[in-house]
């Protein structure tokens, strides 16, 4: 039950007119949490009891957290904590690339052994859920948050609906203090939150939905195109995922506001960055900012010198591209960010970095556009051989390959100019429109529903971040 | 306070809901954005035998030449054709074929595959039929979803004709650009064949995406083409393939239906090499396969024509693009049928 989907507005309004009847607020959110695991069960009933298991624990574990004082009890609790929520999280996401990289081993050691392969369903939204339900429990032994007493509260705090499946990852400390609290949205909130979805929509439907196939194009037969093509391809997929992922966040903030509840905003136009730093502060904020709180700063951050920094960073990196999947593919990707932002350190601590000006801003964005679409290869391509393949016609290898212009691609990347030199995410751009006179508002409403109803894809293609 | 402003903020919905029907409509209107219709084609030779109706999708359209057919077997011919149909869609039309005393039925491996849903489908299979038929076979959610929401779509589109067209409105919106810029569209709806005076000629777009000039063979593609046909299918989900749903089932009560009436051919038109290299596997294949032999068992009366094991129609030089064939291949095909016709 994807959000672009008619299922999914069916599902919405039964959820908003059901709510609306409910007067007391344990009812309303235990009658949450039943809708909430439906929405999970669409995707695969039998996976719903991992998520309900693995909240209950750290519930437990949490309230225990809370009861004692003693530093070692309290180190074995969260030591627990992860222990679930990664074994889970590695359990079902890595055990099919362990496995297949350990024949790879033992056969490059010489060991000619029939393999037997493993195939381990992936649970829909599991890097989304373990990393949220993991804060919580982080939180309570930090004592940022105090313990959540009641389950219900912590279950559908780890299982609301509109972040479940792809995000953004919301913190407790935003999420459980909206739950103790009967929320309805204002008319203002609801409109916010309509055209925040519309928005969403538009950028999933109309734009990553219409370049889709050409995209997958260049990507699954690269050998048979040149570089212009290829090119074409790669600046495609930048916009393709952007929208995609963006879309989808911009969509769950905007279900989330129209029932009331305020997640934070998961991207700040990222192709308008000049500096790597700068893109990670812009691009799926919620999980750069998750690892930057609990994985880059527990590991020292840049608090222990400056060659402990650039280990970290590049440790933070190459698991946040692990977090993506259990491909290669991923952990290059993650190493050619991390060897980004740690060069950019590295330069900007010596005072060789464009510091301010046009002239400067704009190499800095052309820098790091280009490391960012050279990431892109690795992270789209099925295989670290079809990135090389890439590549390679990318840098001219393959003088005689096919060559077609995309309509759709051109008219994406135009709309994307227009935006970064807007300047303005969703977030930021909605209240501004909200604000401007009602007869633009209704212009831009009228276009915004005509778009969708005339270009918006209907072959319901699920959500790239949805297989992470 | 709080109740003027819900509902300003409904009056605000109810106008761009207005206002956008009424930009869809003209969208719609401007740019020529509609699916094609169901074809109909009569063809009145000089001696007058028994008539023949022949019901297929657009490889039937094109596997044919109807006029030979008739003339070669001094039978009128009455053919209808659902673009992207099926017997789904053929069983509804068939009451309008009656007095036909041969029934020719088209179908192939892209035809019978459950999950290529022909845009008028919601138009021509009712919504009963359609829920009883998904129920009966056992169909899975996402499946049923699917043919389900053509409901939900088919309804949505009365106020806004564009919604689910998108593909159709990019093709208008290339039309009215080229032929503002003084320039031929290559992308362009193939008209079919010259239909009786009294019947508009439907306007068959198959793949509005990739539809390749009229007298090219698939084998004269250049590459991009053909590589960027191939994508458009797989971006449409055709390129997977299951058997034994709702088309299944319709196959099967249609040729019982017009087996009572008098004899029924189930012709089976091949697909290209390129399609077939690209998509199938022998799983689906065998699938195939399979569904024919219970058809066989269920409606013994049926004979059924192999096109598709006629070597000289798996060559792309047979095809006019992935699944529809070029005039050699529709001229073996017409020669095969008229021969089996004729000596029954």
């Amino acid at each position: 039950m994807i959000f672009s989907s008619f299922e999914f507005l069916i599902f919405f309004a039964a959820v908003l007119a059901l709510r609306a009847g409910l007067r007391d607020l344990e009812r309303e959110k235990r009658f949450l949490l039943v809708a909430s695991w439906l929405f999970y069960m669409s995707w695969g009933p039998r996976f719903v009891l991992l998520i309900v298991f693995t909240s209950l624990v750290d519930w437990w574990i949490g309230r225990r957290l809370g009861e004692t004082e003693d530093a070692w009890a309290r180190g074995r609790l969260l030591v627990t904590s992860l222990a679930l929520n990664l074994g889970v999280l590695a359990f079902f996401k890595y055990t099919n690339f362990v496995v297949e990289n350990g024949w790879l081993a033992l056969r490059a050691l010489g060991w000619e052994l029939d393999p037997v392969m493993v195939d381990v369903l992936l649970p829909v939204g599991i890097s989304f859920f373990t990393f949220q339900s993991m804060s919580y429990t982080i939180d309570v032994y930090r004592r940022v948050i105090p313990p959540c007493r009641s389950a219900v509260d912590l279950c559908l705090f780890v299982a609301f609906f509109p972040q479940l499946v792809a995000g953004p990852i919301v913190r407790a400390k935003d999420l459980l203090p909206q739950l103790q609290r009967r929320t309805r949205a204002t008319p203002a909130e609801f409109e916010l939150g309509l055209l925040l979805f519309g928005i969403g929509a538009f950028k999933k439907l109309v734009i990553s939905d219409q370049i889709a196939p050409h995209v997958d194009l260049a990507f699954a037969r690269p050998a048979d195109f040149g570089a212009p093509y290829l090119l074409q391809g790669l600046v495609g997929y930048a916009i393709q995922i952007y929208c995609d992922f963006s879309g989808y966040s911009d969509m769950a903030i905007g279900v989330a506001r129209m029932m009331g509840y305020e997640f934070k905003e998961n991207f700040r136009m990222p192709y308008a960055a000049a500096g790597f730093a700068d893109f990670w502060h812009r691009w799926h904020i919620s999980l750069s900012t998750w690892l930057r709180d609990y994985l880059y700063i527990p590991l020292g951050g840049d608090r222990k010198g400056e060659a402990r920094m650039y280990a970290n960073l590049m440790i933070t990196m190459l698991l946040g591209g692990l977090w993506h999947g259990a491909r290669w593919n991923f952990v290059i990707w993650g190493a050619i960010h991390g060897a980004a932002l740690c060069g950019e350190r590295f330069l900007r601590a010596r005072g060789t970095l464009p510091r301010s000006g046009a002239a400067g801003r704009r190499l800095s964005w052309a820098a790091t556009m280009g490391v960012v679409l050279f990431g892109w290869v690795f992270f789209r391509s099925p295989s670290l051989g079809a990135a090389i393949t890439f590549l390679h016609g990318l840098l001219g290898g393959h003088p005689g390959g096919a060559w077609v212009a995309s309509p759709q691609i051109l008219a994406a990347t135009g709309l994307m100019a227009v935006a970064i030199a807007y300047g303005r995410d969703s977030m930021e751009a909605a209240p501004r429109l909200m604000a401007a006179a009602p007869a633009v508002r209704l212009a831009v409403y009228t276009g915004l529903l005509t778009a969708l109803a005339s270009f918006g894809v209907t072959y319901a293609a699920p959500f790239i971040y949805f297989q992470f | 306070m709080a109740l003027s402003s819900w509902r300003r903020l409904l009056g605000t919905g109810a106008a761009v809901l207005v206002l956008s029907a009424g930009l869809s409509h003209l969208v719609a209107a401007a740019l020529g954005v509609a699916y094609a219709s169901v074809g109909r084609l009569s063809v009145q030779p000089d001696r007058r035998g028994p008539p023949i109706a022949v019901l297929g999708s657009s490889l039937t359209l094109y596997g044919l030449d109807h006029e030979a057919l008739a003339t070669a077997l001094g039978r009128p011919v009455t053919a209808l054709f659902v673009p992207s149909g099926s017997p789904a869609e053929l069983e509804t039309l068939q009451a309008e074929v009656a007095a036909a005393s041969t029934t020719v039925v088209g179908v192939s491996i892209y035809d019978m595959n459950e999950l290529v849903l022909a845009d008028r489908r919601p138009e021509l299979v009712p919504l009963g039929r359609a829920m009883a038929d998904l129920w009966e076979t056992g169909a899975d959610w996402p499946f049923a979803k699917r043919v389900l929401g053509q409901y939900v779509l088919h309804a949505t589109a009365r106020a806004f004709p564009t919604a689910g067209k998108s593909d159709l409105v990019m093709v208008g919106i290339r039309r009215v650009a080229r032929d503002l810029a003084g320039r031929r569209s290559s992308v362009r709806s193939v008209a079919a064949p010259p239909l009786d005076g009294a019947v508009a000629p439907p306007a068959v777009a198959f793949d509005p995406r990739a539809v390749p000039d009229r007298e090219r063979t698939l084998e004269e593609w250049p590459l991009e083409e053909r590589l960027r046909s191939v994508a458009n299918y797989r971006a449409s989900g055709r390129e997977q393939h299951a058997f034994r749903g709702p088309k299944s089932l319709a196959l099967r009560r249609l040729a019982s239906a017009t087996a009572a009436r008098g004899e029924v051919v189930v012709v089976v038109f091949p697909v290209s090499l390129t399609y077939a290299r690209e998509f199938l596997d022998a799983a689906a294949t065998a699938r195939l396969e399979q569904e024919l032999d219970s058809l066989a068992r269920a409606v013994p009366a049926v004979a059924v024509l192999r096109l598709d094991r006629d070597p000289a129609l798996r060559s792309d030089r047979a095809f006019r693009d992935l699944v529809h064939l070029g005039s050699d291949g529709r001229r073996r095909a017409t020669e095969a049928l008229a021969a089996l016709l004729l000596g029954r």
